[in-house]
């Protein structure tokens, strides 16, 4: 029991980073609103919240179109549907000398709630009110809630999916890292259980780059719109798929020949900067812009790093998925040094 | 074994080429996109096991060998 104290780690973390993802609410939000387009005059539209407690809160619900940093034209709340529904109704002046608005809505218990560009303004249609109203524009605090994921446009609950996704790749490279290793040792030293090592290092290491890209995939179709992207770093990633399973390919075809393991180490080697230098180099050098966040010549994740309750859960499910894996690797490995003594 | 894992992603893949792609986000976009989390963390799970189960048989595989 005392040596398998890590083991016991790694599924703890594993279950608490898997537990968390779920349970932490997100920031209050504006998901859509069923109109993208005003006419000058009297409009209503109606209001689709996340979190936003429209109906516990509504005597403090307010909100207005922001035009720029000082003017705002006010909203009047017309119906409170449920707490993430409401319809509210807006005077348009004429003479705008902005044509896309932003949506700001608030409460006591929620602050302020932003979708940006949320309306377009026509100005050759509709009847303008006599006299121009304008309020300042101004930014009210809610309660403070601790433990709130960021609330993003278009991404919405998916982003949990950071704690599940970037785990699987970061998983991979410390397996890659440690094939690396067994096949650097491999070389020097021409025992065989380091080849075996760097074997099932990488197998593992297969299996969590694949995971990587099923469940990348699945976000992508949700967040973007589709299962696959030309982008730099998801190609890098699927060519870097392919690299590993040649791995595997060049290992069985060199079955009988004596130095199989030697060349299937030194193509290891070269296989680990190669992708190294697909996903971690050249999605940052490609400089068209990318869906996947972490490039631009930023470090990943620039944009969530700042959130320190979205680290709280992060954090730790990358430590359990790295000694997961490592586990899983152990086990491969004693697997095939059995089955290498036997034969 | 890989047979099986071949049948699976090939049905996926005709249940993707079927479905309407309205009906699918209609059914994945509901409120925050909480479902699209329970896809990926799904996957995850599935992958762990088809793992498991291909190690059960390396195992396997070794006792047999052994008497």
């Amino acid at each position: 029991m005392a040596k398998n104290w890590w083991k016991i780690a790694g599924a703890i973390l594993v279950i608490y980073a898997t537990a968390f993802s779920f349970l932490r609410p997100l920031e209050p939000g504006i998901i859509q609103t069923d109109k993208t387009e005003l006419v000058l005059g009297q409009n209503t539209f109606s209001v689709t919240g996340y979190n936003s407690h429209f109906v516990d809160y509504s005597s403090s619900l307010k909100g207005f179109l922001r035009v720029d940093s000082v003017r705002a034209i006010p909203i009047t709340v017309l119906e409170i549907k449920d707490n993430v529904h409401a319809e509210f109704s807006v005077n348009i002046p004429a003479n705008l000398d902005r044509t896309v608005l932003d949506l700001f809505l608030s409460n006591d218990r929620t602050g302020s709630m932003f979708l940006p560009s949320a309306f377009r303004i026509d100005q050759s249609k509709g009847n303008p009110a006599a006299s121009a109203e304008y309020t300042n524009v101004a930014f009210s605090s809610g309660e403070e809630i601790p433990f709130e994921f960021p609330f993003q446009l278009r991404i919405f609950d998916t982003i949990r999916n950071l704690n599940f996704h970037v785990p699987m790749w970061f998983t991979m490279f410390v397996l890659m890292g440690l094939s690396l290793w067994y096949s650097i040792r491999y070389l020097n030293s021409d025992k065989i259980e380091y080849d075996l090592k760097a074997a099932s290092s990488a197998k593992v290491a297969l299996i969590f780059c694949s995971l990587g890209l099923i469940t990348g995939s699945i976000w992508a179709r949700f967040a973007w719109g589709d299962w696959w992207t030309t982008d730099a770093k998801l190609n890098g990633a699927a060519v870097s798929f392919l690299l590993l399973a040649a791995y595997f390919i060049l290992r069985k075809s060199a079955e009988d020949k004596p130095n199989k393991g030697k060349i299937a180490a030194v193509y290891n080697i070269l296989s680990f900067f190669m992708t190294m230098a697909l996903i971690m180099v050249l999605p940052r050098l490609t400089g068209a812009a990318s869906l996947h966040p972490g490039e631009d010549g930023n470090p990943a994740f620039s944009s969530y790093d700042l959130d320190s309750n979205l680290r709280m859960v992060f954090y730790p499910a990358c430590a359990g998925w790295i000694i997961t894996g490592i586990w899983i690797y152990n086990l491969h490995y004693r697997i095939s040094n059995l089955k290498n003594t036997r034969s | 074994m890989n047979r099986i894992v071949i049948l699976i992603l090939l049905l996926l893949f005709t249940l993707h080429c079927q479905a309407q792609d309205g009906a699918l986000e209609e059914y994945f976009f509901e409120s925050g996109k909480i479902k699209v989390v329970i896809a990926v963390a799904v996957s995850i799970a599935i992958g762990m096991f088809a793992y498991l189960f291909r190690l059960d048989k390396k195992i396997k595989d070794l006792e047999n060998n052994k008497k």
